[in-house]
């Protein structure tokens, strides 16, 4: 597996997965994205209000997969309107931070939320712990994190999208896992059900038409 | 009468305390404002009275002048009545303008008399206030010390005073960052020695503070956007928080030192985004000053109205405010946002956003109708991407100068109306890059490039088709089809 290069004009892709990143507020997300779809990280970032995404390409297996991310805020009172963009997710991944033990013990009302509001059951959950720069800080031990993930069948990984450490393993083991899964079934047809555009995820995207509107959309600014 | 039962008024379209109520009104009131024995300006409307205020409004069209002038404000008056007319003669304080209110009632009813009486009764009731609290309160406003200073300067053959370089960077305490830090945007693109002079000229001759008379000319120097060193007073007093202000003093530092010691879920959500508000802005970067006023600020909100606590977005809004603004004026304003301009936007399950959301898509569908059935076609979100431009009155997505273009205009349009009509203009002026969009994705591409992009033109472009071309759209129409919705939630059908 390896980046594509410039994935802001790449719309020459096999795969479109719609992953999302949750969590509680201040965990990291709006980073651990940038980290990964720009590798840039800033220290003075906005709290995100409502939802952003960016994209990333991926070759898995030959084949090119488009990740396209969102991210959203992460306040309790947010989760009622922000949950309207799970729908077509084929991937989510729970932030928390290890210095701040709250956050992980919601991390299990994330993962109801997610559960309550997707039809689709094959999604790929994976948990992350942010922040692992800050070890002298650390509050959620790794092995209680990693015994909530197996009982959950959840993927884990501690990153730090400060140091970069990680961050890249986490979304890539997400990506393949999907990948591996739709292998094993019918191919991607359950997830492109639950969506009836074009967006979210399945082989049936058609590829002329997004460069046409990358091109009318003009700048190249676009993720 | 008819509006003796109602005075949700007071609060609504005046935005004074909820302690204030209705004394008594009078209808077809003539009343002139004299600048000096020449010059004037006349109008006829409505003098309402309450426990400490003198509200007017006009009968064209409330802009061509209204005031609410605080009782404290008013030094003398004087009763003329005799066969031909009655009318009394309001002197006002005159710490930058000199200003008479000749007030004249219809001699033929009993009305104007019995509005006499009761505000004569009023005034008696506020001598102490306008004896030992205004004038204080007066000369610590921003216009009032920038003015005095500026008129003394002009006074001194504008001999340049080199030794006194205090006096010319006009150094005032707690008058918000941009007095440290510079303001947004440009100031020869804005124009803002031009505008600044304007604003001079329109204090000298309406006054400022809780006295000012708003005339036609205020807001179309509002329209054109208000100087940046000024902005922060028109704010508070546009927003009503002036008033809270000076009903309340000493409020705001007593709540944030009584609950200095306390912990809660609000507070542990504050500090997390302290640091994340508005980085572009240098007030607020690292361990800046603007961090610790924001912080004060939100958490002294958060006690006030644990109702809503805090709810990510006010502290965007709020650390907009305080590049213009003192911290107690923002608590105020952002007290006026919570409870009056956006009431249920921040609260905990956010209904007031969420309706008007709801709203906006039947907006769209009217006056938008081909991208509506693009939206409804593609399933796109959309009302989660214009979330953000609402809650943070566009602080997240325009350069800050520009949103401060909308919060003047926000506070005088009474809020949302004007987010509904800024948001319709941005749809219609992306709505050829959108309507090739066929998921989320690209839709908030779009607006991402759109916003990323803008300058000048575009922003003139935003302001006049959301003001002419959506200027049709008022709160009538709003709340016609507000309660269309409500209707068909109750029954299920939304």
């Amino acid at each position: 597996m390896s980046d594509t290069g410039d994935n802001q004009y790449n719309y020459d892709y096999d795969l479109l997965y719609k992953l999302v990143l949750i969590g509680d507020s201040g965990v990291g997300k709006s980073n651990l994205l940038s980290r990964y779809s720009n590798n840039d990280f800033q220290i003075n970032s906005k709290s995100t209000i409502g939802v952003e995404f960016a994209t990333k390409a991926v070759k898995v297996d030959g084949k090119i997969i488009k990740a396209q991310i969102w991210d959203t805020a992460g306040q309790e009172r947010y989760r009622a309107i922000t949950k309207a963009y799970y729908r077509g997710a084929v991937g989510a991944l729970i932030v928390y931070d290890i210095t701040n033990t709250k956050t992980y013990e919601n991390c299990s009302d994330w993962l109801n939320i997610l559960s309550t509001n997707l039809e689709n059951n094959d999604i790929v959950i994976g948990l992350i712990g942010n922040k692992k720069d800050l070890q002298h800080q650390r509050s959620v031990p790794i092995e209680e994190a990693q015994e909530f993930a197996r009982n959950n069948q959840l993927l884990f990984t501690e990153t730090s999208a400060l140091s970069n450490e990680n961050v890249e393993k986490a979304f890539t083991e997400l990506i393949t896992t999907i990948y591996e899964n739709s292998k094993h079934q019918t191919g991607m047809e359950t997830v492109t059900k639950n969506n009836s555009s074009s967006i979210g995820a399945g082989n049936t995207v058609s590829l002329t038409k997004s460069n046409k509107e990358k091109k009318s959309s003009s700048s190249g600014q676009c993720c | 009468m008819d509006k003796h039962l109602d005075i949700s008024f007071l609060e609504e379209d005046y935005k004074l305390p909820i302690t204030e109520f209705l004394i008594v009104t009078c209808k077809n009131v003539e009343v002139r404002v004299e600048y000096d024995s020449k010059n004037g300006l006349n109008s006829i409307g409505t003098l309402h009275l309450t426990p400490h205020y003198l509200v007017f409004s006009d009968y064209k069209d409330h802009q061509y002048m209204n005031f609410t002038i605080h009782l404290g404000n008013i030094r003398k008056m004087e009763k003329v009545n005799n066969s031909e007319q009655l009318m009394i003669i309001l002197t006002l304080t005159s710490n930058i303008a000199k200003n008479r209110l000749f007030i004249r009632f219809n001699r033929y009813t009993q009305h104007g008399s019995n509005f006499i009486i009761n505000l004569k009764r009023c005034l008696v009731n506020d001598i102490n206030i306008a004896k030992n609290v205004m004038p204080q309160f007066n000369n610590n406003l921003m216009t009032t010390k920038f003015l005095t200073k500026y008129l003394e300067q002009k006074d001194r053959n504008s001999i340049i005073d080199i030794d006194n370089e205090e006096e010319h960077n006009y150094h005032i305490d707690n008058k918000g960052l941009g007095f440290i830090h510079g303001y947004p945007g440009d100031d020869i693109i804005t124009k803002q020695d031009i505008k600044q002079k304007l604003w001079i000229d329109f204090f000298t001759k309406n006054g400022t503070g809780l006295r000012i008379i708003r005339t036609n000319d205020f807001y179309k120097l509002i329209r054109v956007g208000v100087c940046d060193i000024f902005r922060g007073e028109i704010w508070e007093i546009l927003s009503g928080a002036m008033y809270q202000r000076f009903q309340q003093p000493g409020i705001y530092k007593e709540i944030l030192q009584s609950n200095m010691t306390k912990n809660s879920q609000a507070i542990e959500d504050i500090e997390k985004d302290v640091r994340r508000s508005l980085p572009e802005y240098k007030g607020f970067i690292d361990d800046a000053s603007g961090i610790d006023s924001l912080r004060n600020v939100l958490v002294a909100y958060s006690w006030k109205n644990p109702e809503v606590g805090y709810c990510q977005a006010m502290n965007i809004v709020a650390a907009q405010l305080l590049i213009y603004m003192g911290e107690e004026e923002t608590f105020w304003c952002i007290t006026q946002l919570c409870e009056n301009y956006l009431k249920g936007y921040y609260s905990k399950n956010m209904e007031g956003i969420v309706l008007d959301q709801k709203i906006l898509q039947v907006l769209i569908q009217e006056k938008i109708p081909v991208l509506y059935n693009h939206i409804q076609r593609y399933d796109i979100q959309i009302s989660v991407m214009t979330l953000s431009w609402f809650l943070s009155i566009f602080t997240t997505v325009l350069p800050l100068e520009y949103s401060a273009r909308i919060l003047d205009i926000f506070w005088v349009n009474g809020g949302r109306l004007s987010l509904f009509q800024v948001s319709l203009a941005i749809l219609k002026i992306c709505g050829e890059n959108l309507l090739i969009c066929t998921d989320d994705a690209h839709f908030v591409s779009v607006f991402r490039n759109f916003f990323n992009k803008i300058d000048h033109n575009t922003f003139q472009r935003i302001m006049v088709t959301a003001f002419k071309e959506f200027g049709v759209i008022d709160y009538k129409i709003i709340n016609s089809i507000k309660a269309k919705i409500e209707k068909s939630d109750s029954n299920g059908n939304w």
